[in-house]
């Protein structure tokens, strides 16, 4: 790796870092800023630069968790309940040090994963013909949906409108324009990029003028001879919670929709669930930490390997680093692999050295870190905003590109405002071209015979899958709205 | 027992209703192809699965059974709306420094900075940052 690639890795961890730290910045917002400026670069610089920020953020928002009980992102929810309880009782280095090396563990675990089963399963993308890949890409959008906070319903409508955006532009196969509204520049098709800055930069924006500010306590400052104290404590805990940890992390990653929040829950759970002190957890016990945040990281890795492997991004993050490959001319699947020294093996040894960077820069700079989080948003917002224009600008250089930027910004606000999510609706936009294609090319191989869905193994199991997770979903919504009513219902 | 309305997703549910029938009704006006579903079927397909979810949301507003939490306030979201739109057209006629300069100034203020000399700090400290790291170091034509 040269010095060059090294410095772009480096740089994209300590901007995640940074932006990890900020309460109320994401490491999805600062890629979605960041991704147009990475034309300028080459393929490699600009995937390990994104990838360095997605590590970087991941880990990043544990430190405002613990430190002024504010998580940087949903991941960091979990680590806020033992972290900012040790924090309290003046063990502030020794929970920031714990969060540091979960997330060194977890990240090196994710790693693994991604490297045995990234390349396998590329292979197996091989055998996917046009019905294998539809019915995948409903699998996913379903999957994605159902995980989605608020009501399925709301989830499968973000669903859609992301698909309808994708319809707008030149169809694929006949030579009309859909929905262009007499628009030439959206003969193309609705831009990738001032989407991806709408929903996630400028939604936020409009968002947050709307919100007081975050009440924070004021962080103790933070000893940097004491930032080591975990060191015993990490033993104690043993290996056996760390790779469990890492095993659910990387396992729900691989899922479409699965995310970082979904992966901290499953292992916090599983942690207490399993300890011999059950009620200790939520008081500030080293376990509370560990758990989430080795299984957050080990996400990041599991996420990366339905992304590179079929195009099917794990969450939010990677839908948007999908955006940048494409945007890249680099398509995931097979043809990636085979040519795997140009790009494929960069990516994998920038993973691991990613998750060095976050151990040493983690610890080294923790004291820092811990300051940002009182820095006011009314300082950073601006910048954001001016950011997400400028960068709006860059990626089309037409003032089109920067009022569609708004717009989407206040579509995205209004989804927000009324209780939908919002990434459905970009991997919608992503993922809906080519689940026409191949829906389209099939029916012309079947002649028109939809059979064809449920006549290949693996279109039937996916199929079925998909209708597992609505299943699942419909009945856990029905269920928790029972529990609503129930809490709600006046007393007789 | 009270039936509690969610007035959030009557509205969110009707608009959705509205736009799937747009939606449908310019999908009829795309030709048809041979030999395959041509352009007009996966968006009719999406404005029919659209209608029906957003039925659904408004089914469930009606029965609603949850008091909804208090909206956020809308004015000061409409303010940062308006200032970024405003910034989106003032780019392309004044050009980045002014443009910029004069946004971040006032989404500073909406973003309750009061001090004068704060609010022309951060225009200008955000105006020089974002100049420095994009249109000289990157080389990216603001």
């Amino acid at each position: 790796m040269s010095a060059g690639v090294f410095l772009h890795l480096a740089g994209g961890v300590v901007l995640g870092l940074l932006v990890g730290a900020i309460p109320g910045l994401t490491a999805t917002l600062a890629i979605a800023l960041l991704l147009p400026f990475t034309f300028t670069l080459p393929p490699v610089e600009a995937l390990l630069m994104l990838t360095g920020i997605y590590v970087g953020g991941i880990y990043g928002g544990s430190i405002t968790a613990i430190t002024v009980r504010i998580p940087g992102a949903p991941a960091n929810t979990m680590t806020l309940l033992d972290g900012h309880a040790m924090a309290r009782a003046g063990r502030t280095e020794e929970a920031l040090g714990l969060a540091t090396f979960s997330s060194f563990v977890g990240g090196i675990g994710g790693g693994v994963v991604l490297v045995a089963f990234a390349p396998q399963l590329a292979r197996l993308a091989l055998r996917f013909q046009s019905p294998e890949t539809f019915s995948l890409i409903v699998l996913a959008l379903v999957a994605v949906a159902s995980v989605s906070q608020g009501s399925f319903a709301k989830g499968l409508a973000s669903t859609v409108l992301g698909l309808m955006l994708s319809t707008v532009g030149l169809d694929q196969l006949v030579p009309v324009g859909r929905f262009t509204l007499d628009l030439p520049e959206l003969l193309v098709g609705v831009p990738l990029l001032p989407v991806v800055i709408g929903l996630f930069a400028l939604a936020e924006l409009f968002a947050q003028a709307g919100e007081p500010p975050p009440r924070t306590t004021v962080a103790a400052p933070i000893a940097w001879r004491s930032v080591l104290d975990f060191v015993p404590t990490a033993r104690r805990v043993g290996a056996k919670l760390f790779v469990k940890s890492a095993a659910i992390g990387a396992f729900v990653g691989a899922l479409p929709g699965g995310g970082a929040a979904m992966a901290a829950f499953l292992a916090y759970t599983e942690a207490k669930r399993s300890s011999s002190e059950p009620e200790r957890f939520g008081t500030g016990i080293p376990e509370g930490i560990v758990a989430p945040e080795t299984a957050n990281n080990a996400m990041t890795g599991g996420a990366f390997v339905p992304m590179l492997a079929f195009g099917i991004p794990g969450d939010a993050v990677t839908a948007v680093i999908l955006g940048g490959l494409l945007i890249q001319g680099l398509t995931p699947g097979p043809l990636l692999f085979r040519e795997a020294g140009l790009v494929m093996t960069p990516l994998f040894v920038g993973y691991f050295l990613a998750y060095g960077l976050v151990l040493v820069l983690g610890l080294a700079l923790l004291p820092g870190f811990a300051r940002l989080a009182t820095i006011d948003r009314a300082y950073l917002l601006p910048f954001v905003g001016a950011v997400a224009l400028v960068a709006a600008y860059a990626s089309e250089r037409t003032r089109f590109a920067m009022l569609l930027t708004v717009a989407v910004g206040v579509f995205g606000f209004g989804l927000r405002r009324f209780g939908y999510p919002l990434v459905p609706v970009l991997l919608g936009l992503l993922l809906g071209r080519p689940l026409e294609a191949n829906f389209r090319r099939s029916l012309v191989v079947s002649d028109n015979g939809a059979w064809i869905f449920l006549a290949s193994p693996i279109s039937a199991v996916l199929l079925a899958a998909a209708l597992v997770f609505a299943l699942h979903a419909c009945r856990r919504r029905r269920l928790d709205e029972r529990g609503r009513r129930a809490a709600n219902s006046p007393r007789a | 027992m009270d039936r509690l309305r969610s007035p959030r997703d009557l509205v969110s549910g009707t608009a959705l209703l509205a736009l799937s029938v747009l939606y449908y009704v310019a999908a009829s006006d795309l030709p048809a192809a041979e030999g395959e579903p041509g352009p007009a079927f996966l968006p009719k397909l999406l404005a029919a699965a659209l209608f029906s979810l957003a039925a659904t949301i408004v089914v469930g507003g009606l029965r609603g059974c949850e008091r909804e939490a208090a909206a956020a306030p809308v004015a000061q979201p409409l303010l940062a709306i308006a200032l970024t739109l405003a910034y989106a057209y003032a780019y392309g006629v004044a050009g980045f420094f002014p443009a910029t300069l004069g946004y971040t100034f006032a989404l500073a203020a909406v973003f309750g900075v009061r001090s004068a000399r704060r609010l022309v700090g951060i225009a200008v400290a955000t105006t020089v940052f974002i100049f420095a790291a994009l249109g000289w170091g990157l080389g990216i034509p603001l």
